[in-house]
C-alpha cells in the first residue's frame, strides 16, 4: 500500500473556490426593488377599490338625500362632492389628498374619516398582535417539540389540527360564543366594551375574538412548523449533530429549528397576511368596534370615503407585513447576508 | 410512490374494489375515509334536501318566532318562525356549488397560464410570475369586498371573485409543478428528438403535473367553501330571505342566547362541509408525499 | 497484532429495520470486525449490502426504525451496544466520532463554521474562551483549510465540498478521538480532491494513533487507504482480511467480481459487470451471492456457510473457497473496435457556451474544437463546473451557443433542436446521467422505447414496433416482460438500460451519453459500459462519452479531450494520455486515480488465482 501516488496535502486552495457572496450593494438594490414594488401594490389596491366602489353620482346623491330628491338637488350634491368630473380626476384628486394627510369626510359629508377610521384600526391591531403574541408562540413550540412523526400525540395534533384549520372563523366564533358567553357566560356575547369599558371589560371582551381567530392561525403554523422541522430532521446534518454527542434540545432548537427557520418565516408571513382577513369576519361576529365592522358598513351605505381609506389602510398593513418577512428572511438566511461582518 | 404497483397488488381483490381504485389516495388512511363520508352525507343532503324539507323554507311563521325543538319541529324554529330544520336541508346549495364552479373557472384561468409560462420560459413567464406575485399580496377577502361593494352582490359576481381570488394561487401551484417537470430530463430527451411543443404538453408534462395539481384542488375547494360560507355570513353574497347557511347563521347571531339552534344547525352543516373536503385533501397530499423520511435518533 | 492496539471491537452484531407493517427485517447479521489504533479497515460492497447501516449500528447510532438484534461493540471497556442514550452522547463526538457522507448538507447551513466546531469542545472537552479559539484555528490549519481565523466566522455554504468536508475531519478530531468512523467521505467529490483528503486521513491516523473505518464502494480508494478491509455482501462480512492479500488474492467470488467490476486504468482488461442484484434482507438458508454466482452448487443454496479462516488472516465465508476453481470471470483483453480515419462525423469548430443568471453570462466552454470519427468514441472528461455536460447539451442543441458551429456530417447545426431538420435529429441522439430523471415515470418500458421510431419512422405499424421493441430489449439484455413496466418498477441499471434501448431505436449515427454510469454502481457500471461499447462496435455508432473519471474512460474510448474551466488542456489517444499525459492537469487527473499494488503500474485481473 502506497501514498506515492496520492498528490500531496499542500495546496488546499485547488479546491474548487467558494461560491461567490452578494454583496452589500446588490442587497441594498433588491430591497429598494421591494419598496418599489409594495409601494406600487398598494397603488394597485387602491386604484382598482377606488374604481370598483365607484357608483354613480345620482346613486350616492339619492343615498344622502333620499329617494325623492329632484334632478337639480342631486346634480348639486354631485358638484358639490366634484362626482361631475371624470372618473380619473376624481381619483387623481382624493390620491393627492390621501398621501397629504387629507381622508375627507364620509359621503354625508357630515363626519371626516379620518377621527372615523383611526381608532377603528388602533382596535383591530390591537386584536391582531394580541392575537399573533400568544398564538405563533405555541403554534411553533408545538411544531417544533411534537416534530416527531408517527408517534401517537403527533397523530392526534394532526386529526385536530386538520378540523381545526376547515372550520371558518364564524363557525369558531359561534361555538366558543355559544360554549364561553352563552353557556358558561365568563365572557361577553359582544364585545363592544373594547375602547368604552373599564380595562376589566375590556380584556374580557377581547379574549373570545382573539380566541377565534388564533384558532385559525395555529393549525396553519403549526403545520408549516412541523413539515420544516421534519424536513431538516432528516438531513444529514442533524444526524452529523447528533453524533457528536449534543443534547436533544440542542439539535432540535439550534441545528434543526434554525436551518428551518426561513422557509418558516417566509410561510408564516404569507399566511398571517391570509389569517388576518379573518378579523373582519371576527369582528363581525363578536361586534368589536373595528375596521372590519366599519369596512362593512361603509360599503352597505356606498360611503366610498370610509371604504377606500379603511382597504388602503388594510391593504399597506398587509404590504409592510410581507416586506417585513422578507427583511427577516434575509437577516435570518445566511446564504443571503454576506460575509463581511 | 408506485400507483402501478398498487393496481397490480389489487389483481386479487373483486372488480367492484378495482373499480374504486381511483378513490384509493382518498381511503388510504381512516382520516380521509371520514372525510368522505361526511363529504357524500352532505351531498345528500344538499342534493336531497329540498325533496325532504317538512316545510317551504321561507314559509313564515311554521311555528312562534324562537322556538327551541320540540312539537314535532325537529330544530325549533328561527327569529321569523321558520323551520330551522328545512332551511338546514335547502340551504347549502351555493356553499358546495359556488367553490366548485369558480375552481374549475381559475384551473382554466390560472391553472393554464401558470402552465404555459413554466413551460414557455423567458419573458412570459417573468411577466406571469410577477403579476401572480402581486395578485398574491392582496389579502382575498379585501379584493371581494372590493369586487362585490362594487358590482353588487349576485351569485355570478360571487363565482367570479372566488374565481378571480383562486387563479393566481393555483396558477403559481401549476406554474412551480411545471417548472419542476420542464427541466428533468426526459423533458430534455424530448425536446431533441425534436417532438412539437403541444407533444411534449401532452405527452411527458401534462401525466406529471397532475397528480400535485389536483391534491391542491382538493385544497382550494375546502378553501372555497370557507370563503363563500364566510362572504355570504357577511351578507356579501346570498341575500335575504335565502335559506343559505352563512346567511341564516348571521341572521340568527343575534338570538343565539334564546334559540342557539337556529345559528348551530347550519354552522354544523358548513363546518362537516369544509372538515371533510379539508381531510379529503389532505389524505389525497399524504398519499402523494412519500411519508417515509429517514428519522433521526434524538 | 497485540490485543492492545484493539480500539473498538464489533462482534456478532445483527441489526434489523422495522417495515411498515410492523415486520422486522434483517439487514446486517454476523459481523465481526476488529479496528485497531493506527490503521484503516475499509469496508466494500455495492449499494443495499449494510455496509453504511453495520457501521453506524456498531457506534450504537439506532434510529426509529432500527433494531439491534444483538451483538457487542465494545470500546475498550465498554459495550456502545448496551449503553443507553444519555452515556452514548458522552462517547460520540468525543471517543467515537463520525464523517458523513460527502454533501452539501453535512454541516448545519444555518450556524458558522465557528460555531459549529465548538460544540462538541465545549461539551465534552469543556473548552471556553482563547483556549477554545486557539484549538480552533490550530485544526483547521491542520486539515489544511485556508485562513482559519475568517473560517471560523463563515457559513458551510462559503465553502466548496471538498474545504467542508476537510471542516468536518477538523470537528471529528477535535477531542482527539479514539474512533474514527468514515461513512463513504470522498463519494461525489472530484478525484484530486478525494486524493487530497484522504491522504489527510492517513497522515492523521498515523500522528494521532486513530482507529478508523471506512466505509466506502470505492475498491481502489480501499485498496490505496486502507490496512484491513472487509467486504460485505447481503449484510454479511463474505471476505475479510489485510489489504494486500485480499485484492491481490481475493477468495470469494464476490470480491472477486467487484475487482473485475472496477474499471483498470491499465486498460489492458475489459470490464465485467455482475448479473443481478443483492438481497434487500440477509438470507439465512442459502449463500446469499448464490444466485448470482458463476460457480454456485447445490450446496450453496442448502445453507449460509460461515466465515472460516482461509490463509493467514484472511477470512471468507464460501463452500468452495478452498477450491481450485476454474474462474470464467471475463478477463479478455481490451478490445475496442477500429475506427475507419478520415471520415469526420461531427465538427465542433470554436464553440463558446454561458451559464446564464439573471442578467450576466458566466462563459462555461470557451473555444472548444474536435472532430469525431465514423465508429470512433470520443471521451470529455472533466471535473465538476468543466463544463463539460454544458458542451454536450449544446451539441445535442439542448444549450445555447454565444458563437461557434457544429457540424454533422459536414453540414452546419441549428443551435436549437426543434430547428434542426428530421434526420439530424434521428442521427444523433443523448443519453443522460440518472435514469430517474431522463424516463418519464408515467410511460412504459414499451411506450418509451417505441418513441423515437414513432417519431421518426412513421411507416412502421404498430406490430413493427413493438417487434423492434424486443429485440432491443434483448439486445440490452432486460427481459421481454419488462416491455410493460412503468420506470418506478425497475432497478437503475435496468431504467439505464431502457434509456440506451431508446437512444439505439432511432438507429443513430452519433451517441451523446453525458456521464451515463455515475448514478450506478460499479458492478452495474460495468454492464453499461460493456452494452455501450458493444452496441455501438456492433453498428457502427460514434459516442461522445462525458465523464469525471479518467479509470471509466480507458475502457470505453479511442481518444480523449481533457476539458479544464472550459478550455481543452489536451487531447489524444486514450493510451497516449495514460502513459505520456502532456499537460500538467492531465498529469494531475492520472496521478490521482487510486491503483491496485503501486509497483505493477496496474493490478492483474483476480483470475483462478485462488
Amino acid at each position: 500500500m502506497s501514498v506515492s501516488t496520492l498528490v500531496s496535502v499542500a495546496e488546499p486552495q485547488a479546491d474548487e473556490p467558494p461560491r461567490t457572496v452578494r454583496g452589500r450593494a446588490a442587497r441594498a438594490r433588491a430591497l429598494s426593488r421591494q419598496l418599489a414594488m409594495a409601494l406600487l401594490t398598494i397603488l394597485l389596491i387602491s386604484f382598482i377599490s377606488f374604481f370598483a366602489l365607484n357608483h354613480s353620482a345620482d346613486q350616492l346623491g339619492k343615498n344622502v338625500l333620499g329617494r325623492q330628491a329632484s334632478r337639480a338637488q342631486l346634480d348639486a350634491f354631485a358638484a358639490s362632492r366634484g362626482l361631475d368630473r371624470p372618473l380619473i380626476v376624481q381619483y387623481l384628486d382624493w390620491l393627492w389628498h390621501f398621501v397629504r394627510g387629507d381622508w375627507g369626510t364620509n359621503l354625508a359629508g357630515t363626519q371626516p374619516v379620518k377621527p372615523l377610521v383611526l381608532p377603528a384600526f388602533a382596535h383591530t391591531s390591537e386584536l391582531a398582535v394580541i392575537t399573533l403574541v400568544w398564538s405563533v408562540p405555541i403554534a411553533i413550540a408545538v411544531g417544533v417539540a411534537v416534530a416527531r412523526r408517527g408517534g401517537p400525540i403527533d397523530r392526534g395534533l394532526f386529526v385536530v389540527m386538520t378540523v381545526l384549520a376547515a372550520l371558518p372563523e364564524f363557525v369558531v366564533g359561534l361555538t366558543v360564543m355559544i360554549a364561553l358567553a352563552v353557556q358558561l357566560r365568563w365572557f361577553p356575547v359582544a364585545s363592544n366594551a373594547i375602547g368604552l369599558g373599564t380595562p376589566a371589560e375590556q380584556v374580557k371582551a377581547f379574549v373570545l375574538p382573539s380566541l377565534t381567530l388564533g384558532v385559525g392561525v395555529v393549525p396553519y403554523i403549526w403545520r408549516i412548523t412541523r413539515a420544516s422541522v421534519l424536513e431538516s430532521l432528516s438531513a444529514p446534518y442533524t444526524r452529523a449533530a447528533v453524533l457528536r454527542g449534543l443534547r436533544r434540545h440542542r439539535v432540535i432548537w439550534r441545528h434543526a429549528f434554525r436551518s428551518a427557520a426561513v422557509p418558516l418565516v417566509n410561510a408564516i408571513a404569507i399566511n398571517i397576511i391570509y389569517l388576518m382577513g379573518g378579523v373582519i369576519i371576527v369582528e363581525n361576529v363578536f361586534a368589536v368596534p373595528g375596521l372590519g365592522r366599519l369596512l362593512l358598513a361603509a360599503i352597505a351605505q356606498g360611503d366610498s370615503h370610509t371604504a377606500l381609506a379603511i382597504i388602503v389602510l388594510l391593504g399597506a398593513v398587509f404590504v409592510i407585513l410581507g416586506l417585513l418577512a422578507d427583511v427577516v428572511v434575509t437577516y435570518l438566511n445566511p446564504r443571503l447576508r454576506g460575509s463581511a461582518r | 410512490m408506485s400507483v402501478d404497483g398498487m393496481m397490480q397488488a389489487g389483481d386479487a381483490r373483486s372488480r367492484v374494489v378495482r373499480g374504486l381504485a381511483f378513490l384509493r389516495p382518498v381511503t388510504h388512511t381512516w382520516m380521509g375515509r371520514i372525510g368522505l363520508f361526511l363529504v357524500t352525507l352532505m351531498l345528500v343532503v344538499i342534493v336531497f334536501g329540498p325533496a325532504l324539507a317538512p316545510h317551504p323554507p321561507n314559509q313564515l311563521n311554521v311555528g312562534l318566532p324562537l322556538t327551541r325543538p320540540g312539537n314535532g319541529l325537529v330544530l325549533g324554529t328561527d327569529n321569523l318562525g321558520r323551520d330551522v330544520l328545512s332551511r338546514l336541508l335547502t340551504g347549502g346549495r351555493m356553499v358546495l356549488l359556488v367553490p366548485i364552479a369558480a375552481v374549475t373557472l381559475a384551473t382554466l384561468t390560472g391553472g393554464l397560464v401558470g402552465m404555459v409560462a413554466a413551460y414557455v420560459g423567458g419573458l412570459f413567464d417573468a411577466i406571469v410570475a410577477r403579476v401572480f406575485d402581486i395578485l398574491l399580496t392582496l389579502p382575498p377577502l379585501l379584493i371581494a369586498l372590493a369586487v362585490i361593494a362594487g358590482f353588487g352582490s349576485s351569485v355570478l359576481v360571487l363565482l367570479l371573485t372566488v374565481a378571480v381570488v383562486f387563479a393566481p394561487q393555483i396558477g403559481r401551484v401549476t406554474r412551480g409543478a411545471t417548472a419542476a417537470v420542464v427541466t428533468a430530463d426526459y423533458v430534455q430527451a424530448a425536446r431533441a428528438r425534436g417532438e412539437r411543443r403541444i407533444t411534449i404538453a401532452v405527452r411527458e408534462i401534462a401525466p406529471n403535473i397532475m397528480a400535485p395539481v389536483v391534491s391542491d384542488l382538493a385544497l382550494r375547494v375546502t378553501y372555497g367553501v370557507i370563503f363563500v360560507a364566510s362572504l355570504n355570513f357577511l351578507g356579501l353574497g346570498a341575500q335575504p330571505p335565502s335559506s343559505d347557511w352563512g346567511l341564516s347563521i348571521a341572521n340568527s347571531l343575534g338570538y343565539v342566547q334564546v334559540q342557539p339552534f337556529a345559528s348551530l344547525a347550519p354552522v354544523v352543516g358548513v363546518a362537516a362541509l369544509s372538515v371533510g373536503l379539508n381531510l379529503i385533501a389532505d389524505s389525497m397530499m399524504r398519499y402523494l408525499s412519500n411519508d417515509s423520511v429517514k428519522d433521526s435518533m434524538l | 497484532m497485540s490485543t492492545s492496539s484493539v480500539a473498538l471491537e464489533i462482534s456478532d452484531l445483527a441489526v434489523a429495520y422495522t417495515q411498515r407493517d410492523g415486520s422486522l427485517s434483517k439487514v446486517v447479521s454476523d459481523v465481526d470486525l476488529t479496528l485497531h489504533r493506527g490503521k484503516v479497515l475499509g469496508v466494500a460492497g455495492e449499494s443495499g449490502c449494510g455496509k453504511s447501516t453495520m457501521a453506524l449500528a456498531a457506534i450504537g447510532y439506532r434510529p426509529g426504525a432500527m433494531r439491534i438484534l444483538g451483538g457487542t461493540s465494545r470500546l475498550s471497556d465498554v459495550d456502545l451496544l448496551g449503553l443507553p442514550l444519555a452515556k452514548l452522547r458522552q462517547v460520540w463526538g468525543s471517543r467515537v466520532v463520525y464523517v458523513p457522507q460527502a454533501s452539501s448538507l453535512t454541516l448545519t447551513p444555518a450556524l458558522t463554521i465557528g460555531t459549529q466546531m465548538a460544540e462538541p469542545m465545549k461539551l465534552h472537552l469543556g473548552l471556553r474562551g482563547q483556549e477554545l479559539r486557539a484549538r480552533q484555528v490550530e485544526l483547521l490549519t491542520e486539515v489544511g483549510v485556508p485562513n482559519p481565523e475568517a473560517a471560523l466566522q463563515r457559513y458551510p455554504h462559503q465553502f466548496s465540498g471538498g474545504q467542508q468536508q476537510r471542516i468536518n475531519l477538523a470537528i471529528a478530531l477535535s477531542c482527539n478521538p479514539e474512533v474514527l468512523i468514515l461513512d463513504e467521505p470522498t463519494t461525489g467529490l472530484d478525484v484530486t480532491t478525494q486524493a487530497r483528503i484522504m491522504s489527510l486521513l492517513q497522515r492523521v491516523v498515523a500522528q494521532h494513533q486513530t482507529a478508523a473505518m471506512l466505509v466506502s464502494h470505492d475498491l481502489p480508494l480501499l485498496a490505496e487507504v486502507c490496512d484491513q478491509v472487509a467486504i460485505m455482501y447481503g449484510g454479511q462480512v463474505v471476505e475479510a482480511g489485510p489489504v494486500e492479500t485480499l485484492l491481490s488474492r481475493p477468495a470469494h467470488p464476490y470480491t472477486k467480481a467487484l475487482l473485475a467490476a472496477v474499471p483498470d486504468p491499465s486498460g489492458k482488461r475489459a470490464l465485467s459487470a455482475i448479473p443481478g442484484a443483492p438481497p434487500h434482507s440477509v438470507v439465512e438458508d442459502a449463500c446469499p451471492f448464490a444466485p448470482r454466482c458463476l460457480h454456485a452448487i447445490e450446496q450453496c443454496v442448502q445453507g449460509n456457510p460461515r466465515l472460516e479462516v482461509f490463509e493467514g488472516s484472511q477470512s471468507v465465508r464460501c463452500v468452495r473457497a478452498g477450491e481450485q476453481v476454474a474462474l470464467t470471470i471475463d478477463d479478455r483483453p481490451l478490445q475496442l473496435p477500429e475506427v475507419r480515419s478520415g471520415s469526420s462525423l461531427l465538427r465542433v469548430g470554436d464553440l463558446w457556451c454561458e451559464y446564464r443568471s439573471r442578467r450576466q453570462g458566466t462563459p462555461v466552454v470557451k473555444g472548444v474544437s474536435f472532430d469525431v470519427a465514423q465508429a470512433e468514441t470520443l471521451a470529455i472528461v472533466g471535473e465538476s463546473g468543466s463544463g463539460k455536460s454544458t458542451l454536450i447539451r449544446a451539441i445535442a442543441g439542448l444549450h445555447p451557443l454565444s458563437s461557434g458551429s457544429v457540424r454533422f456530417e459536414g453540414v452546419e447545426l441549428a443551435p436549437d433542436a426543434g430547428k434542426r431538420p428530421r434526420s439530424i435529429r434521428r442521427d444523433m441522439q443523448i443519453v443522460f446521467q440518472n435514469p430517474d430523471m431522463s424516463l418519464n415515470p408515467r410511460h412504459d418500458v414499451m411506450s418509451l422505447i417505441a418513441r423515437p421510431m414513432q417519431l421518426f419512422e412513421g411507416e412502421l405499424s404498430r406490430r413493427d414496433r413493438e417487434e423492434r421493441v424486443r429485440e432491443l430489449l434483448s439486445q440490452v439484455n432486460l427481459l421481454q416482460s419488462m416491455a410493460h413496466r412503468y420506470p418506478a418498477e425497475l432497478s437503475g441499471g435496468q431504467k439505464q438500460r431502457v434509456a440506451i434501448a431508446r437512444a439505439f431505436a432511432a438507429n443513430p449515427k452519433l451517441i451523446l451519453a453525458d456521464e451515463i454510469t455515475s448514478a450506478l454502481d460499479v458492478s452495474v457500471q460495468a454492464a453499461i459500459l460493456s452494452l455501450l461499447s458493444s452496441l455501438s462496435a456492433e453498428r457502427g455508432t460514434s459516442v461522445v462519452f462525458v465523464s469525471h473519471d479518467l479509470a471509466v474512460v480507458r475502457a470505453v474510448a479511442h481518444r480523449a479531450l481533457v476539458l479544464q474551466e472550459g478550455v481543452v488542456r489536451e487531447v489524444g489517444p486514450v493510451d497516449r494520455l495514460f502513459e505520456s499525459p502532456e499537460h500538467e492537469y492531465t498529469r494531475e487527473l492520472v496521478n490521482a486515480i487510486p491503483t491496485f499494488g503501486a509497483d505493477a503500474g496496474g493490478f492483474q485481473a483476480p483470475v483462478a488465482s485462488a
